[in-house]
C-alpha cells in the first residue's frame, strides 16, 4: 500500500515538473520572440503533424534499430572480455586482456567514423561506431562487477560438488547482474547521443539526420519536434530498464 | 575419521596460523572445538572443508583427501551462506542441482525437508528477509536435503536469539543422529559445548594448539579456565 502511494507521489511531481518546464518554455519563447526558440504550443503541433503522417515512426526505427543492433554485438563481446578476465583471473591471458581495454578506454572513438568507413558500409560503419563506443561502459562495469562476486559464495559451490560452470552459473553472473544492467542503461543513454553524432554526419534517415536536415533548412520548429521525439525515446528506454531492473533484481529491493 | 596431521598454514606466509597442528576427530561423533575469536577455529574447518589448503602437512577424510570429498560435505560458514539472490526454495534445492540429481526427486526431497523444520512459510522469501534463526533453520534444510554425513559447522548458534536456539539445537541432534554424521562444530560459547559436543576440544595459542578433553570429567568453570588460557 505504502509502495503503492509513493509511486503515485513519484508520478505526481514527474507531471508537476513536466508542466513547469512547458510553461517556462511557453512563455520564455514568446517573451522572446526569436524565430530560433519557437513557443512550445507550435512544436507541439508540429510535432502530432510528424507523428501522425509517419515520419517520426519511420525515423524513429531506423535509429533504434541502430541502437539495439549495436547493444547487442556490445554486450555479447563485452560478455566476452568480462567472462575471460573473470575465468583466467589470474594469468597472462586476463593481464593482456585488461591492459588492451584500459589502454584502449581513454582514445576518443568517434573519431574512428572516417576509418569505419573504409571498412564497412555506411550502414554497418555507422552501427560499428555505436558499438564501440557503448564497449566500454559495459565491459568496464562487467569487469567490475564479475571480479567482485563473493568468494566464501564461490568456494561454497565447491564443497557442494559444483563446477566452475556452475559457479559462473550460480555465484558470478547473477552477482554481476545489478552492475550489468545498470552498465546497460548507461549504455542505452551514450547510444542515444552517438547515434545523433552519426546520423548527422552521414545518412539519409533516423532521428539524428532530421534534427541535424531540420537545422540546415532553418526549420525550428520541426527540429525542435524531431529533439522532443528522440528525448521521449531516450527517457522511455530508461524507464523500461529501470523497471526490468526491478522486475529481475527482485532479492535487491 | 577425520585426521589433521601436523599442518601448517599462514594467510601471509609470514604468521602461521598452524605449525604442525595435529588431532583427530573421530567417525560418527560429534566433536566440538571451543576458543576465542581469532584463533583460528574457521581457518581449521575450511581447510577441512577444501577450501584452503595446508602449506605443509595433510588432511585426510575417511582416508581420501577434502577435495575428493566435495559433495560429501555440509559446511555451514559463519557468515551467512545462502545466496542473496536465490529465493529460500533455490537456496535448499541447490546442492542437489549441483550433482544434477533428477528434477522430480529434488522437488520431493524439498518438500520433506521443509515440511520436517517447519519452515513452509519462508520458501518464497528471499535471505535478506530472513532472521538470523530463520538464516541458520535453512542452512540446515540445506545440509539436510544433500544427505551429508560429514558435518562442519561454523559457529552455527551464533546470531540466533532464545526462541530459535532450542529448536536449532534439536535440529543438529537429528541430523547427526540420523545419518550417523561425523560432525566438527566450532564455537567460541562454552554453553554451546556442553549441549551438543560429544568430544570436546579447546584451541588456543598462536600458532594454536588443540587439546582434546574429557567431556565427562570437565565441569563448566574448567572449561572457562581452559578457554581463557588460565
Amino acid at each position: 500500500m505504502s509502495n503503492m502511494r509513493k509511486l503515485n507521489t513519484d508520478i505526481l511531481y514527474a507531471v508537476a515538473s513536466i508542466v513547469m518546464l512547458i510553461l517556462l518554455w511557453q512563455s520564455l519563447s514568446i517573451a522572446l520572440n526569436k524565430n530560433y526558440f519557437p513557443p512550445f504550443s507550435n512544436v507541439i503541433e508540429r510535432f502530432y503533424e510528424n507523428i501522425l503522417n509517419g515520419i517520426f515512426v519511420k525515423n524513429a526505427i531506423s535509429s533504434l534499430t541502430r541502437i539495439l543492433v549495436a547493444m547487442l554485438i556490445s554486450l555479447a563481446s563485452g560478455f566476452a572480455v568480462g567472462i575471460l578476465i573473470t575465468w583466467f583471473r589470474i594469468g597472462y591471458i586476463s593481464n593482456f586482456i585488461k591492459v588492451l581495454v584500459f589502454l584502449s578506454y581513454p582514445i576518443p572513438h568517434i573519431t574512428l567514423l572516417p576509418i569505419l568507413f573504409y571498412f564497412f558500409y555506411v550502414e554497418w560503419s555507422k552501427i560499428v561506431l555505436i558499438s564501440i563506443i557503448i564497449f566500454y561502459p559495459l565491459t568496464l562495469s562487467i569487469i567490475e562487477w564479475s571480479s567482485r562476486f563473493p568468494r566464501d559464495l564461490g568456494d561454497l559451490i565447491y564443497v557442494m560438488g559444483g563446477g566452475r560452470f556452475d559457479l559462473f552459473r550460480y555465484v558470478i553472473l547473477p552477482s554481476s547482474l545489478p552492475g550489468i544492467l545498470t552498465g546497460v542503461r548507461i549504455s542505452f543513454n551514450t547510444a542515444y547521443a552517438v547515434v545523433f553524432i552519426v546520423e548527422s554526419l552521414v545518412g539519409s534517415d533516423g532521428l539524428g539526420y532530421l534534427i541535424y536536415n531540420y537545422w540546415h533548412i532553418l526549420d525550428y520548429e520541426d527540429m525542435y519536434s524531431a529533439i522532443i521525439m528522440l528525448s521521449i525515446l531516450g527517457v522511455s528506454t530508461y524507464l523500461i530498464l529501470l523497471y526490468l531492473e526491478r522486475k529481475l533484481l527482485k532479492w535487491l529491493y | 575419521m577425520i585426521v589433521v596431521d601436523q599442518i601448517y598454514f599462514s594467510y601471509d606466509k609470514r604468521r602461521y596460523i598452524f605449525k604442525g597442528l595435529k588431532t583427530v576427530f573421530e567417525a560418527h561423533k560429534t566433536s566440538i572445538i571451543l576458543g576465542p575469536n581469532g584463533v583460528g577455529k574457521t581457518t581449521l574447518l575450511k581447510l577441512i572443508a577444501g577450501v584452503l589448503s595446508p602449506i605443509r602437512g595433510e588432511i585426510r577424510i575417511f582416508g581420501k583427501n577434502p577435495v575428493e570429498m566435495r559433495g560429501r560435505i555440509g559446511y555451514i560458514p559463519q557468515l551467512n551462506g545462502l545466496y542473496p539472490w536465490m529465493s529460500v526454495r533455490e537456496n535448499i534445492m541447490l546442492p542437489l542441482k549441483l550433482r544434477r540429481v533428477d528434477p522430480m526427486k529434488i522437488i520431493s526431497s524439498l518438500k520433506d525437508v521443509v515440511s520436517r523444520l517447519g519452515i513452509e512459510d519462508l520458501l518464497d522469501k528471499y535471505p535478506k528477509q530472513l532472521s538470523g534463526g530463520e538464516i541458520q533453520k535453512v542452512q540446515l534444510a540445506r545440509v539436510l536435503i544433500a544427505g551429508n554425513d560429514i558435518l562442519l559447522l561454523d559457529e552455527p548458534l551464533s546470531m540466533i536469539d532464545i526462541d530459535y536456539r532450542r529448536e536449532i539445537i534439536s535440529i543438529l541432534k537429528e541430523i547427526s543422529s540420523r545419518n550417523n554424521s561425523t560432525t566438527v562444530i566450532v564455537t567460541h560459547n562454552v554453553e554451546d559445548v556442553l549441549e551438543l559436543g560429544d568430544k570436546i576440544y579447546v584451541m588456543r595459542g598462536k600458532p594454536a594448539e588443540i587439546l582434546e578433553i574429557d567431556k565427562n570429567s570437565v565441569s563448566r568453570d574448567s572449561l572457562y579456565k581452559f578457554y581463557k588460557g588460565i
